[in-house]
């Protein structure tokens, strides 16, 4: 994601031209010095990764194939029977759909409408989209509890309009996956706003010009000429999101404690984990549930890339 | 950059070498900051170490006066406030790692279920405390209430602070005015009555709350309906079909009061509660102080001398129990270097009248000889003084043995089910609510690991889906 933005970013506020004069620069192979600083700079992303993201995967494992009669599946057997494990997946999967979609649909639409707009206009509204962005995790949950709460949410008429006068009628078991797709699309759509209008940044003018020249309309050049060209950065963008939806934790988890519990602690996956991990002192189900999760993000990973040709090169 | 690193140093060295020497620099700096913190000067005595939630700090200037030079650390935690698990989760991890020299040797714990769970398998993290305190102290404590501290095979693994006892809180003046010199109810049916009385002719005057999340604790605890129930080791009843239910849900689904005389606001809601409104409510003995005798005006609050405790209605099967929400705990590590000095200390805390009569809002003391000094201290602060403490002792001693401890909260399942459900417009009833509650009871009780026993269909049924 970082390195996406940085990535995309330089391009951003040059012509295509100069990016690509850009680009030929970087090209060069890089003298001596800046070479052994970029060996540094790895080097220290590569011991990061290999202490908190490598590690704590392989004792995942390791934990998860512990059981009291040696190494075995009966984790994944035990965890899988629980009668929280089905519901907390398909919580998820519900939530999932409503933001993923939602999320793909509006960044699109935005970025491209941003990215017809003047310069200056544009990164206005870049810059407005991307504020809520600012206020992620346990900071957004807090600021969604006052908006979701009909006696002080600057937002009452439209609670007020569904007849919601309490808290507790907005938090119901089946709004909660709407409400954390509302809060994951306001933390994160701004971002991938930005992230687009790089990507549209990139596709060259002569391309757009010459479709003019041929009488291509604004809407006709956005859905046939720029939509296909930034397809990558959707399917980059989905596969993210994916990964980081089924992880979903402090929203249910912070919403739960606000509210004493009109979230079950059970409610997502990952939730399920903590709870059988650090109230129950289960750390082997735990496990297995959390290495679920990792083969699932994955999987849907290597599909979304397949069907998507992201690696193809055009 | 350069000033930083020797660049020089660098070149001539293979991809490999480099990469793992810098793996090493980077390691090396990351154990080094903890290291320094650790070496810390080695004190002459370990002294004790005593977590306690904010509410208590009253206790620790009490005991720091009492015994001004007692080498005891306090450290100031959550007290395990509800859902938040900290004992739980530290206790996992130093399970896993040891314990460290930083670890409590005692804890006072708001959570009643706690004890239990940290006591037994896969825990066993409290001492028991029949080796370090006369049986003839446990024998003083009120009703049942050190059955949430004795484990199934007979340990006692903690010390009652308080009682949160449910009594019925009343406002003398208004019930004067609406009912004369009639008796208080001591039923169900009673308050009932009196609440149509007050829909008729004096609309928004409040005989009772539902909506918040745990009214489960008088509706349910309180009038002996079987959701909560230790039948064996690990194993429970949760059954929503015995009369203690089915009767209680009954008389409030037909009252007709639902959503006017008994009302659906919080009693901590945002918005405030109209405390100045309620005629009469059940309640735990602490809502005096924290409901209605805030020091905020009305409709927000009422003036001192104003509630009165009766005590708890009969319930619906007509015998004399009632429920309880909150009230704290003293828990000793059996991790602890100095087990008898901190069983010493727990004992202390839970018994002295030192600490006892620090008022922390209003939780009576469960240690009953504690009892008459505590509530002749509240003075006038509530109507009819003398009544109301022997409505809290009374309660007290009538606080059902029937539910809990077991390590789930039924608070949080209540505020998951029936909360929504009866809050919605239009409203579902307690009547149909109340499956779903005991089947999100009896699934938290199978993640346990617990098993589960009942005569109702749905809760049988994995997954629950025929309720």
């Amino acid at each position: 994601m970082t390195n996406a933005l940085v990535t995309v970013a330089s391009g951003e506020h040059a012509s295509a031209r100069r990016g690509r004069r850009a680009r030929w620069r970087q090209d060069r192979p890089p003298t001596g010095t800046s070479r052994s600083a970029g060996y540094f700079f790895v080097a220290l992303y590569v011991a990061m990764l290999a202490c908190l993201g490598v590690a704590p995967t392989v004792y995942a494992i390791s934990l998860a194939l512990r059981t009291p009669s040696g190494l075995g599946v009966s984790n994944f057997v035990d965890s899988y029977h629980l009668p929280q494990f089905i519901p907390a997946f398909e919580h998820v999967l519900l939530f999932e759909a409503i933001w993923l979609v939602s999320q793909s649909v509006l960044v699109v639409v935005l970025a491209l409408m941003v990215h017809n707009m003047a310069r200056r206009v544009s990164s206005t509204f870049r810059f407005i989209f991307y504020l809520p962005g600012a206020m992620a995790g346990a900071a957004s949950v807090v600021i969604w509890l006052f908006m979701f709460t009909p006696t002080t949410s600057p937002f009452a008429f439209i609670l007020h309009a569904l007849h919601y006068t309490l808290l507790a009628n907005t938090v119901t078991p089946g709004n909660l996956p709407v409400l954390f797709a509302i809060m994951a699309f306001w933390t994160g759509a701004g971002g991938w706003i930005v992230v687009m209008h790089g990507a549209l940044n990139n596709v060259p003018t002569e391309l757009i010009e010459a479709a003019e020249i041929d009488g291509s309309n604004v809407l006709q050049t956005a859905l046939r000429i720029k939509l296909p060209l930034i397809r990558k950065w959707v399917v980059y963008m989905l596969v993210l999101s994916f990964a980081a939806g089924t992880q979903l934790f402090v929203e249910p988890q912070i919403l739960g404690i606000a509210t004493g519990g009109e979230v079950p602690p059970q409610w997502s996956p990952n939730q399920l984990a903590y709870y059988l991990a650090f109230q129950l002192d289960r750390f082997n189900e735990a496990a297995a549930i959390s290495v679920d999760l990792l083969v699932f993000g994955l999987l849907v990973a290597v599909l979304i890339v397949w069907r998507g040709k992201l690696f193809e090169v055009q | 950059m350069k000033s930083f690193f020797n660049v020089k140093s660098w070149r001539g060295r293979s991809l490999r070498s480099r990469v793992a020497l810098a793996t090493v620099v980077v390691a090396g700096l990351a154990l080094a900051v903890p290291g320094a913190s650790t070496a810390a000067t080695k004190a002459s005595k370990k002294p004790l170490i005593v977590w306690i939630d904010t509410s208590r700090i009253p206790y620790e200037q009490a005991y720091m006066k009492a015994n001004p030079h007692a080498n005891i650390k306090w450290v100031i935690y959550n007290g395990n406030e509800n859902g938040t698990g900290v004992l739980q989760s530290k206790f996992a991890l130093w399970n896993r790692i040891g314990w460290p020299s930083v670890a409590p040797d005692v804890m006072f714990d708001t959570q009643n279920y706690d004890a239990v769970q940290l006591g037994t398998a896969p825990y066993n993290d409290l001492l028991n405390l029949k080796k370090y305190i006369p049986a003839s102290v446990f024998k003083k404590y009120a009703g049942h209430s050190m059955s949430a501290c004795t484990t199934p095979s007979g340990e006692v693994i903690c010390l009652r602070n308080d009682t949160a006892a449910d009594v019925l809180w009343v406002n003398a003046g208004l019930y004067k005015q609406f009912f004369g010199k009639a008796p208080v109810p001591t039923t169900w049916a009673g308050i009932v009555a009196d609440g149509q009385t007050l829909k008729k002719s004096h609309p928004g005057y409040l005989v009772g709350d539902i909506g918040d999340e745990f009214d489960d604790d008088f509706i349910y605890w309180g009038n002996g309906c079987p959701l909560d129930e230790v039948v064996g080791p690990n194993t429970v009843e949760i059954d929503p079909t015995k009369p203690g239910c089915t009767k209680i849900d009954s008389l409030l689904d037909n009252s007709g009061l639902e959503g006017n005389a008994i009302t659906k606001t919080y009693v901590f809601a945002a918005g405030g509660f109209p405390a100045a409104k309620v005629v009469m409510m059940v309640g735990p003995l602490w809502y005096g102080t924290a409901v209605f005798e805030t020091g905020k005006k009305a409709p927000d609050g009422v003036p001192d001398g104003t509630m009165a405790a009766y005590p708890p209605p009969l319930s619906v099967l007509g015998t004399p129990i009632t429920g309880a929400l909150g009230g704290g705990l003293w828990l000793v590590s059996s991790h602890s270097s100095q087990p008898a000095a901190a069983a010493a200390f727990a004992e202390y805390m839970s018994t002295s009248p030192n600490i006892q009569n620090v008022h922390v809002d209003a939780g009576l003391p469960d240690y009953a000889p504690d009892q008459d000094s505590y509530v002749a201290a509240f003075g006038s602060v509530f109507a009819q003084p003398v009544n109301t403490g022997k409505a809290w002792e009374k309660a007290a001693g009538e606080v059902w043995d029937g539910w809990g401890p077991t390590p789930w909260s039924t608070d949080a399942a209540w505020a998951s089910t029936v909360v929504p459900g009866v809050t919605a417009t239009p409203p579902s009833t307690l009547g149909k609510l109340i499956n779903s509650f005991a089947l999100t009871l009896a699934n938290d009780a199978r993640l346990a690991g617990w098993t589960v026993k009942s005569s109702s269909k749905c809760i049988n049924s994995f997954g629950g889906s025929g309720c």
